[in-house]
This record gives structure tokens, C-alpha cells and sequence, in this order.
């Protein structure tokens, strides 16, 4: 039967490290102008940042397939559920929805 | 086998109910990713709609107060995987001393964040609409300080159980009712602990960061 691997305690050391860098740079971007290419820099960051504690803290990368499998089925669905109701926004026109006016937005 | 390590009688062996009850919990985190999720969607959908206000509303919200937690609480994820592992090498004071740094900053968070709710009351940032002195009550803006205290209020009750629950192990580690050999309740508690903070991972930037 499996027993779980005990990695070192330097590999969460390691992790831990980089989670604090990345949590930096996001923090930096947000005073940088950078639209909406920035958005997508910063939702990159967060996904890596997630996946470095699913995989190392919460042992995904040493355990078992099952459990990796019931994660991702949910965020299979997720994707299905958040995919079709962005379609439906980006479908409508006014006036069937409300869209909000383009404001000028200044720098941090 | 230490207290509390009694294999059930519907389980073969000892692995496999650990196994069990590690998937179980996993199964637990799928249902509040959905949970969460859903919330993450509601924020996108209006987010698109309303852009400029969502950034407008955003600049209101303390970013500093926002980061510090976010540094918080990656750490007390760091210190409740590092007291797993103590606990499993046999260093039980160590790992004891683990779980007390976490259910500290599991504390932090809350009262930094009760401090930031305080400061947004002074200013008029209420879910809704806020008050008429609101700093930005452009259509869009309810919508986003609404979901700003829904999320954050959502998440910051799972940090409250986490930080009981997390208290409840570190009390059992100091009794010694969890062995190196016996770690199967802190292991899934720290599974959940992980959890919240990912959550707070995607709200970090969503909230506070909106360009």
C-alpha cells in the first residue's frame, strides 16, 4: 500500500521562498502600467503560485493518482461553468445587459 | 501505533484508511473550489462588464494591509507543511512549535483584516451600495465591494475553523496523541489549510491589484 514520501524539509523551504518572491513581483507589477497584458501576468503568477503549494505542500507531487484526479475533475468543471457564462456575457448586447462607462482609471 | 491510530473495521489496513481519509478530504476541497469558484466567476463576469469602475474600486482598498496577509498567510502555509514533516521525523516539540507560529498567524490575518474592514467602514465601503459619502458609487461599484466582503468574508470564516482546527492539533501533538507514525488528522486539516490559502492566492490580485 502507499505510504507517502517524506521529501526534505528544504524542498519547503525552497517552495516557500519562491511562493514569497512571486507574492513580491505581483505586488510590484500593480504599480507598473500595464493593462491588459498585465491581468494575464498577474493571474499567470497566481496560477503558478497555486500550483507550487497543490503539488508540494499539499503533496500532490508524491501521492497517489486518485487524488490528483478528483482536484482536476473539479476544475475541469469549473472551467466548463466559468467558460459558458463569460460566453454568455461576451454574446450580449446592450440593452439586454449593462455595461459599465469607460472611465479614465489613473496610475497607482 | 500511537492513540487514536485504531484501524476501523471496514478498512484492511492501517494505509488504506489513511488513504481513505485523505481522498475524502480531497473530495471536501473540490466541493469548495466549486464553492469559491463560482464566486471567482461571478467576479469575471462583472469584471468584464464594468472594467474601469472594478479598477477605480479597487484603488480604495488597502494594498498594503492586503499584501501583508498575503505574505502571512503563505507563510503559515509553509509553517503547518514544515510542523508534517517535524512531526513525522520524530521532532515533536519542534513540530508542536510549528503549529503554534501558524495558529498565530492564522490569527494575524483575522485581526489585520478586521482592522482593514474597520477602515473601510470609516470611509463608507459597505457591501452594496455604501454610504451616501461612499468614496465611488459609479454603477459596478456595489457589485464590487459587494463581492470584496462576500469573498473576503467567506474566506476569512475558513480561516477561522482552520485556525481552531489547527489549535485542536497542535494541543494533540503537545499530548503525544499524534505519532510520526499517526499524523493522519493533522495531514488532511493541513490539506484544507492549503486550500485557503490558495484561495487567497487568486483573491490577492483580484481584489486589491485590478489594473
Amino acid at each position: 500500500m502507499e505510504q507517502a514520501t517524506h521529501p526534505s524539509a528544504a524542498r519547503a523551504v525552497a517552495v516557500w521562498i519562491a511562493l514569497l518572491v512571486l507574492t513580491a513581483a505581483t505586488w510590484r507589477l500593480a504599480y507598473v502600467d500595464r493593462g491588459a497584458f498585465g491581468f494575464f501576468v498577474g493571474m499567470a503568477i497566481a496560477l503558478t503560485k497555486a500550483t507550487l503549494v497543490a503539488l508540494f505542500f499539499m503533496h500532490l507531487w508524491d501521492q497517489r493518482a486518485t487524488q490528483r484526479l478528483v482536484f482536476l475533475v473539479a476544475l475541469a468543471f469549473l472551467v466548463i461553468l466559468g467558460g459558458l457564462t463569460l460566453a454568455d456575457g461576451v454574446a450580449r448586447f446592450p440593452p439586454s445587459i449593462e455595461r459599465g462607462p469607460p472611465l479614465p482609471v489613473p496610475r497607482r | 501505533m500511537g492513540i487514536g491510530a485504531r484501524v476501523e473495521e471496514h478498512f484492511q489496513d492501517f494505509a488504506q484508511q489513511a488513504h481513505a481519509a485523505r481522498l475524502g478530504m480531497w473530495l471536501f476541497l473540490a466541493t469548495e473550489s466549486l464553492l469559491f469558484g463560482v464566486l471567482l466567476i461571478g467576479y469575471a463576469f462583472y469584471r468584464s462588464l464594468f472594467p474601469a469602475v472594478f479598477a477605480l474600486a479597487s484603488r480604495r482598498l488597502d494594498i498594503t494591509l492586503g499584501t501583508a496577509n498575503t505574505f502571512v498567510l503563505i507563510t503559515s502555509s509553509f509553517t503547518v507543511a514544515l510542523g508534517l514533516h517535524l512531526l513525522r521525523a520524530g521532532r515533536r516539540a519542534l513540530a508542536a512549535a510549528a503549529l503554534s507560529i501558524t495558529v498565530a498567524l492564522a490569527v494575524t490575518f483575522l485581526l489585520v483584516k478586521g482592522f482593514e474592514w474597520a477602515n473601510d467602514f470609516r470611509e463608507g465601503i459597505y457591501p452594496g451600495t455604501g454610504s451616501p459619502q461612499a468614496p465611488l458609487t459609479a454603477p459596478g461599484a456595489a457589485l464590487f465591494y459587494t463581492l470584496y466582503f462576500l469573498m473576503g468574508g467567506l474566506h476569512g470564516l475558513h480561516v477561522m475553523v482552520g485556525a481552531g482546527l489547527l489549535a485542536w492539533l497542535d494541543a494533540r501533538t503537545i499530548r503525544g496523541s499524534l505519532t510520526p507514525e499517526y499524523t493522519t488528522p493533522l495531514e488532511v486539516v493541513a490539506l484544507y489549510w492549503h486550500l485557503v490559502d490558495i484561495i487567497w492566492i487568486f483573491l490577492y490580485p483580484l481584489l486589491y491589484l485590478v489594473t
